[in-house]
Order: C-alpha cells, then structure tokens, then sequence
C-alpha cells in the first residue's frame, strides 16, 4: 500500500516537470514557426501581392503548432471586416492563452500589427524583417533556456517527488 | 432598372464604407437612391450623394437635410477605415492604383482619390495621407446601345470604327460596354454574326473585372484585358488574340492614337471613347486632329447629359 502511495507521488509530481518542461521544448517550436510565417507572409506582400486574407489562409495550411491558430483567427477577423490592426490584435487575444509564448514574444506579435497592410510592399517588408530579426534573437534565447530548464525540470519533478515519499514516510 | 442602383449600393458598395458611413447611408429610403451616381467622402466634409441631376446630404440619422451644414462630417479615420475595407486590409495590393489615382472595385465601380501626393522623378509616386474619395458607380445597362448598334455594323459581320465623344458622367462607358456586349454576341434580328472582341480595359471600367475575369456581360467572344496600358494592350491583343474589333475607353495620349493607328492599319475594327462635347472641340486638339480628318472614324456618336445620362445628341456618318 504505501509503495503505491509512495510511487503515486513519485509520479505526479514527475508529471508536472515533464510539463513545464515542455513548455520550453514548444516555446522553441513556436516561434521557429512563427519566423517561418513571417517569412512567407513577407514573400506573399512582396512578390505575389496577395491581399492578406489569402496570405493568412495560406499560412495556416504550411504551419502545424499553435501559430496556426493565430492566423486562422486573423483571417477569419479580416473577412468579417475588421482592419488588419483589429484582425491581428483579436487573434493575438484569443490564441495567445493557447501557445508556450511568452510576454517578450507577444510584444513583437503586437508591433507586427501596428503596421499591417498599411503601407507600399517595400515598407512592408521592412517591418516585417525587422519583425523577424526581434524573433530570431528571442529564438536564440529560447533555445539556450530550453538547453538548461528542460533537464532540469524534469528531474527536479522527479526528486521533489521522492522528497515528499521521504518525508511523509 | 429602379432597384438597381440599391441593389448594387447594398452588394458592392455599403460592405465597403467604414461602418458608421454604411449605418448612415443604409437608414435612407431606396427611393431616394435610385438616382445615385456617386458618393463623396472628404475628411471633415460633409457626406454627399451625388444624383444624376441633384445631391443629397444626410444628417448622422439618417435624415436628408436641406443645409449643407448639417449633413454628416465624415473623419479621417472613417476614410482609413474605408480604405482598408476595400483593400482587405492590405494597402501593398495597389500601390499601383494609388499612382493612377483611384481603385476600382469588385463590380467595376471607380473610386477616386486624393491626398497628398509623393513624387519621384517630377511623376507621382503614389498618394500619401489621402483625404477624399469619390465612389461612382458602375451600372451595367444592358440594352444601352440598342439604337446606336444599327448605325455603326455593316453587312453582317462588319462595323464601321467609330468614336465616341460624351463629357464625363454621360453614360460612355456604359454605351461602350453594351456595344461590346451586342456586337460580340451577335444580333439575331439584324442578322448580325458576332466578333471576336478584344478589349483593353486600362481603368476595369468596362469589364468590372475582379482578378481578370469579367463582372459585367461583355459578350461571349470578348477577350478582356484587364488594367493593361492602352497602347501596349491593343498592340498585345492584335498580337496574339486576333481580334475582329479592338474596344477600349477614353484615348488621349500619342502613344494611345499610334496604337489606334496600328490596329487600324492591321485591318481590325476599333471602337473607342474620347472626352469632349462635340467634334469641332476633339478635332482641335493637335494629336488627335490627324486621327480625325482622314475620316478613320465612319461613324461618330456624340453624347451628353440632356436628358439624363446617355442622351444620344448626334450620331454622324461620314
């Protein structure tokens, strides 16, 4: 009985570090595929022109992590009338809560709307490369994080579990 | 006729006006719309809608109100927001546009604007903080050319070239369209084969084309060139489609009367529009003087706005 109890503990608590630790494993992904996005949404403006429903809906099919929400609510927003700003604030609202994005990330999604759809293909471009470069530095950060806290997490879960055993026991 | 210009008022143009805008215009009665031919939005002016033969301004109800100075003061931001609603959002798609000075819509209707203008190069760059729009709207009159039709097809599977003098706002383009229409179909009761048609559409007037496919009935042998430059469109079109006729609106520049001049020499028929009142005022403007006397043009239609748009003052045959 108490070497399940005592396994029980060991398990959950294990559990809740393989979570916040992977936190930090999406947060990379994330914003890898966030660049990604920008990256396709800069070709979109600046080769091809298309107006931004349709770059949106194209996104959303390339990605496959929590961004994707992101720019389906985007889209959806922009059809239903609202202006790119508006569009990109609600779906930044409404998707944020979903993705391991932090606040340094979400203040770049927010400036990247400022300037949405509102100026010649070349300014666009440049917003939208200065947009990029802030996500690659915050990218390199997410990585060396991930390097030192996903490890340690987990085993810090681990042996906070056997610490109560040891205690309670 | 009577609920059209609602209809297309209600499907193309209110989804476009910044919400307050729609909410205004849309609490008028149809009845007071069916005469609308533009609406003008100019930042901190009042709202009007131009009629055929009057204006009307309306008060933030809705209400028509006889002095100016009540009617509706549309503000920057509704004109911003306007423009997003008609671009998606996405200003970078006509950059092109803003260099002309106007869009044009799903439907064909033109918006006009103004602002202030970036220049490179002594030519405009594009227009910048823009303050006032002008939204006509494009109503296709199918039937519009009857009359004119007959006088301009010869035989049955010839027309003469013909020119079409109007000022602006007298029913030009919807003449030209419904001609194209008629003349590229064919017309069964004067025995008349349809033509291939080509029609270089530089303002998306005639054809209303949303991604280069026509809104508006331009025939079913008509080939629409949407948004090419005149003169390299014709030479674009006589090229590689072969047409029988070449239609396209409102030639002014050398490089539009060299192309005319091509397409004539090509042995293709064209049928064209050029502003003005009458053929004494046309002929003296230097470029286009040579076009005219070598009697090119065997039939010239002159319209004006006498009796409503698209009165038919003259139709000469030389």
């Amino acid at each position: 009985m108490k070497l399940i109890g005592a396994s029980l503990i060991i398990m959950g608590s294990g559990a809740i570090g393989f979570v916040v630790a992977k936190q930090f494993i999406l947060r990379v992904k994330e914003l890898q595929e966030l660049q990604t996005a920008l990256q396709m949404l800069e070709t979109e403006i600046s080769y091809g022109l298309t107006p931004l429903p349709q770059a949106f809906a194209k996104i959303t099919t390339s990605l496959s992590t929590s961004v994707a929400e992101l720019f389906l609510v985007a889209q959806e927003e922009l059809e239903s009338g609202s202006t790119a700003q508006q569009a990109w604030q609600k779906a930044i609202d409404e998707s944020f809560a979903e993705t391991a994005l932090i606040e340094s990330d979400k203040d770049v999604l927010v400036s990247v709307g400022y300037n949405l759809g509102q100026s010649a293909s070349q300014d666009q471009q440049k917003y939208l490369s200065l947009a990029q470069h802030k996500l690659t530095n915050l990218y390199q950060q997410a990585v060396e994080e991930k390097e030192q806290k996903v490890k340690l997490w987990r085993y810090l879960g681990v042996l906070l579990g056997l610490f109560v055993v040891i205690l309670i026991f | 006729m009577k609920n059209k210009a609602t209809k297309i008022l209600k499907q193309d143009i209110l989804p476009a006006l910044a919400p307050q805008l729609r909410r205004i215009i849309s609490k008028l009665a149809d009845s007071k719309l069916v005469n609308l031919v533009e609406i003008r939005l100019r930042v901190n002016k009042p709202l009007i809608l131009e009629l055929t033969e009057d204006e009307l301004f309306i008060d933030q109800d809705g209400l028509i109100r006889k002095d100016m100075r009540q009617a509706y003061q549309v503000s920057q931001s509704e004109i911003i927001d306007t423009l997003n609603l008609m671009t998606a959002s996405s200003l970078y798609t006509i950059e092109e546009e803003l260099k002309a000075g106007y869009l044009t819509l799903p439907g064909g209707h033109r918006v006009g604007l103004v602002g202030q203008v970036i220049r490179e190069h002594n030519q405009i760059k594009r227009i910048k903080y823009i303050s006032g729009l002008n939204i006509r709207l494009c109503q296709e009159i199918i039937g519009a050319a009857d009359e004119v039709v007959r006088q301009i097809i010869t035989g049955n599977d010839d027309i003469y070239n013909t020119l079409i003098i109007s000022p602006p706002r007298c029913g030009k383009t919807t003449l030209l369209r419904d001609l194209t229409r008629q003349l590229s179909n064919g017309i069964s009761e004067l025995n008349f084969k349809g033509l291939k048609v080509g029609v270089v559409d530089e303002r998306s007037e005639i054809g209303g084309a949303y991604q280069g496919v026509a809104q508006n009935r331009l025939g079913r042998r008509t080939d629409l060139l949407d948004r090419a430059p005149k003169a390299e469109g014709m030479m674009l079109l006589i090229r590689s489609m072969s047409p029988d006729l070449i239609v396209t609106d409102e030639i002014g520049s050398k490089e539009d009367v060299k192309a005319i001049w091509e397409a004539l020499n090509a042995g293709v028929r064209v049928i064209t529009t050029i502003h003005g009142n009458d053929l004494a005022e046309v002929r003296s403007r230097l470029k286009l003087k040579e076009l005219l006397r070598e009697d090119v043009f065997r039939r010239i239609i002159i319209l004006s706005g006498r009796s409503g748009p698209g009165t038919i003052e003259k139709i000469i045959r030389r």
